[in-house]
């Protein structure tokens, strides 16, 4: 991009790719040399060694087509960058030539017209390369030389006669703007084809100081010019008209020499009407003082708050603006409001961040009026960051990720300090109920292996009783077996043995109970029951 | 039942003894980028209606320029609106009044990057068949300038029609001899426009658009033989441009672009020339032609387009 202030123009720009179908052809191969770092030798015996070239392989080729298409016989308003002199403008133009300034550098090349320029018709070199462009900015009286009616928006090409050019690869129900124009007024303004190559050209700008939407370009513009001067006092229309189509037959390859201007001329007329394809038109008036030079030079310049002398003051000298206010009890008011422009600079307000309106409200001492600008901004900031769905978001988000870092932050912090005194000494502890352990093993028993449980046993005894080596007749037999007899024991333990008779079970032996009233009958096991139950509820062991 | 070790009371009381939030440079203390992009420009006015900038419409009248200091509280105020949504607790309020100094800081620091964000965000459709060139480059003059954040922004409002006729004008602050760094420059509608500057400008410069530098034919040119209305380009190449090209002709017919100044007029260290018949001569050794050559340039109107103001031709000075 060129230095602001420095502007680089181009007599054209080619496009990479004219409009028009083209055929892709993609043919694929490989070959391959090896070289002598490469090569190794092949350490079989008898085996050829491997050859040094590869001969190629062909992988087939594949073909499409494709289809280039610019505008043609439209162009969108997006398109266009700039015109000269300005829509609707009412100015001293009669000095200007007009013209139309595109986004798109290669535009007015894109297309190739058909004709070309013979070789006897000499050119100088630099004008000889330079490709023909399709397009030409017309301008037109819109009172004498357009007839009305003449200018139709939306025709279709259906309308156009053919003649010249054929257009027989688009569908004629393609929209375009047509414009009947004069054949002879249109064969005097039309350029030959040489002179059209002067009346194109690029230009490149440094766009930084201007309003973004014309930043959004890349500084590439390109420009078609006029080659007509409006009269003073009428109201043209330039068209912005493509070169295909019947005025192509018009055109000329050489160009004639002018003559010195003379003075007022009518405009040749007469010889039918040719349809000319409009691309896109606007309308000025050369009359008035429209000028950028007269529009700026008689701009009141003063600063914000200050009015001209003898006009009604719209605002105190301090920039404020007077008013009326309804107040929250519903009476009406006044009230002072200053937006954020001020004539004088004023300092920054260090009193910290607000959390409500009604703490940003002031009174001005003067007057005796409430100052609502600020609280008027801080509303007007609380509607806006309400209304965008995601800045609430985005809030709601942030201080949700704050909230969690601090709290994660506090909680390490607080884990790596004592905790409070007095905490670990008051625990409660936890409340201990104990199990008789002999019914314990009985009851374990009875959940191991239910067939086991052969009677009531409320004493347990006669699983201690098969427990082994304490059952008394076994142990007697199984020392007999041994040879210890009751002598030889009494020897050894130095006093009287004396082993257990059979266990007499108290409560005797318990007949199978078959019904209820067995049951209720047998009130010594319930007894028993009862004991048990007792104390495991008092803690007894 | 045993006493709970933290109560709500006593929580936010420890914070209130030690309130550190998460510092803001911590990435989870961070603003979300999008808040941060949303907040500058709402610092640069963005999205506030018309109403709110110009109370009374008195005070912008048709063909006017009012120029202006920003008040820094009341875009302040404006942060502190948006950050009042969802704002139900001292919690958050905490949290907003110890970030506060914070929030302002990051927000003053990107201020000044906020037109080039906006400028890279507008999708650039690039014309058929040609490759994109010069994306990487920056432009030098939105850097230059004070780069002090937080400083005084001025600015102007200009309703004119020449906005609707030119909404693409040049529009360049200077102290000095420096370019002041462009905030916003912005269509506020068809006829007005708004402009920020940072720092307190001794000149704003107002142009024509470059790309729209029209052509000017005075006197002594030729006309077509069958319309005399129509001018003979063929007779104008040969008389100014013989052997060149069609961008050749165009610098020869350039008018120069209307420069208008507000404030001081610029003090200019180039060599003063003010005999004009000798500049428009020396216009044709300004210049090299390239034949149709797109990669080079063709012509290099090498700050003539500045001179010329300098000299009077095309700038006026109003005041």
């Amino acid at each position: 991009m060129p230095a602001p202030g420095f502007m680089r123009l181009y007599d054209f720009y080619e496009p990479g790719l004219e409009d028009g179908g083209y055929s892709v052809q993609v043919h694929s191969s490989i070959a391959a040399t090896q070289t002598a770092e490469q090569a190794v030798p092949t350490p079989i015996i008898g085996m050829m060694e491997t050859p040094a070239t590869f001969g190629g392989l062909d992988l087939g080729s594949a073909s499409t087509y494709l289809q280039v298409v610019g505008p043609r016989f439209s162009l969108a308003a997006t398109d266009i960058a700039g015109v000269y002199p300005p829509r609707n403008g009412h100015g001293a133009f009669g000095a200007n030539l007009a013209q139309v300034v595109l986004f798109r550098r290669t535009l007015p090349w894109e297309r190739r017209l058909g004709a070309t320029i013979p070789s006897s018709v000499s050119q100088p070199q630099s004008l000889q390369s330079a490709p023909i462009p399709w397009m030409f900015l017309l301008v037109l009286d819109q009172d004498t030389e357009i007839a009305p009616g003449a200018l139709n928006a939306s025709a279709t090409l259906a309308d156009l006669p053919d003649g010249g050019v054929s257009l027989s690869d688009t569908p004629s129900t393609v929209r375009c703007g047509l414009l009947n124009v004069d054949t002879a007024l249109l064969t005097s303004i039309l350029p030959s084809l040489v002179e059209l190559k002067l009346l194109s050209h690029v230009r490149q700008v440094n766009v930084d100081d201007r309003t973004l939407d014309a930043g959004s370009s890349d500084g590439w513009f390109s420009v078609v010019v006029a080659n007509r001067l409006p009269a003073e006092g009428g109201t043209y229309r330039a068209c912005l008209i493509s070169l295909e189509g019947p005025v192509s037959a018009l055109l000329t390859a050489a160009p004639t020499a002018g003559v010195a201007p003379p003075e007022a001329m009518s405009p040749p007329s007469g010889g039918g009407t040719t349809p000319v394809i409009v691309l896109y038109s606007w309308t000025f008036t050369n009359d008035g003082t429209g000028t950028y030079k007269q529009l700026m030079e008689s701009l009141d310049s003063r600063e914000l708050g200050s009015v001209p002398a003898g006009s009604p003051a719209a605002a105190l000298d301090t920039g404020h603006v007077v008013l009326e206010l309804d107040d929250r009890s519903g009476a009406t008011g006044s009230a002072l409001y200053r937006g954020p422009f001020v004539p004088t600079p004023l300092g920054r307000d260090s009193l910290g961040p607000y959390h409500s309106a009604d703490q940003a409200r002031r009174v001005s001492i003067e007057t005796s009026l409430e100052d609502v600008s600020y609280a008027a901004a801080f509303e007007l900031g609380r509607l806006l960051g309400a209304a965008n769905a995601r800045v609430a978001q985005d809030l709601l988000r942030w201080r949700r990720e704050s909230y969690s870092t601090k709290l994660r932050s506090d909680t390490v912090s607080d884990l790596g300090q004592k905790p409070p005194s007095g905490l670990l000494e008051n625990l409660p502890t936890p409340p201990q109920r104990p199990v008789p352990t002999v019914a314990k093993a009985g009851i374990l028993a009875a959940i191991r292996n239910p067939r086991s449980v052969q009677r009531a046993d409320p004493s347990g005894l006669s699983t201690v009783e098969g427990a082994p080596g304490l059952n008394p007749a076994k142990l007697a037999s199984a020392w007999t077996a041994l040879g210890v007899t009751r002598s030889v024991a009494a020897q050894a333990l130095g006093q009287e043995v004396v082993t257990g008779g059979p266990v007499i079970d108290p409560l005797g032996p318990v007949e199978a109970v078959t019904s209820v009233d067995d049951v209720l009958a047998d009130t010594a096991s319930q007894e028993a029951l009862t004991d048990v139950r007792t104390s495991m509820l008092e803690g007894e062991t | 039942m045993r006493a709970p070790w933290v109560t709500a009371p006593a929580a936010i009381k420890a914070r209130l003894v030690s309130p550190a939030q998460t510092d803001m440079s911590d990435p989870s203390g961070a603003m979300p980028p999008g808040l941060t992009q949303f907040l500058t420009g709402l610092r640069l006015l963005q999205g506030v209606p018309f109403d709110y900038l110009v109370a009374n419409p008195a005070l912008l009248p048709d063909e006017s320029i009012r120029f202006f200091y920003l008040d820094r509280s009341w875009t302040d105020r404006l942060v502190d609106g948006v950050l009042a949504v969802g704002k139900v607790g001292s919690r958050e309020q905490f949290h907003h009044q110890l970030q506060h100094p914070s929030i302002l800081s990051t927000l003053d620091d990107a201020e000044p990057s906020d037109r080039g964000t906006r400028r890279a965000a507008v999708p650039k459709v690039p014309p058929a068949g040609i490759t994109q060139t010069g994306d990487s480059e920056t432009s030098g003059a939105s850097d230059a300038g004070s780069s002090d954040t937080g400083g005084t922004v001025t600015g102007f409002l200009l309703r004119s029609a020449a906005v609707s006729g030119w909404p693409h004008m040049d529009v360049r602050a200077f102290a000095g001899e420096t370019q002041l760094t462009t905030l916003r420059l912005e269509l506020l509608s068809s006829a007005v426009m708004l402009g920020l500057f940072a720092g307190i400008p001794d000149s704003v410069r107002f142009e024509e658009p470059h790309h729209g530098i029209q052509f000017a034919i005075a006197s002594g040119y030729s006309v077509q033989r069958s319309n005399s209305s129509v001018v003979s380009i063929w007779d104008l190449y040969r008389s100014l441009t013989p052997n060149e090209g069609s961008a050749a002709l165009a610098v020869a017919l350039l008018q120069a672009p209307h420069r208008e100044i507000f404030g001081d007029a610029p003090t200019s260290t180039s060599t003063a020339n003010t005999n004009v018949s000798q500049l428009t001569a020396g216009l044709g050794e300004v210049y090299q032609t390239v034949i149709g050559d797109p990669s080079g340039p063709v012509q290099e109107a090498s700050g003539y387009l500045d001179d010329l103001a300098d000299f009077g031709l095309g700038g006026e000075i109003d005041e």
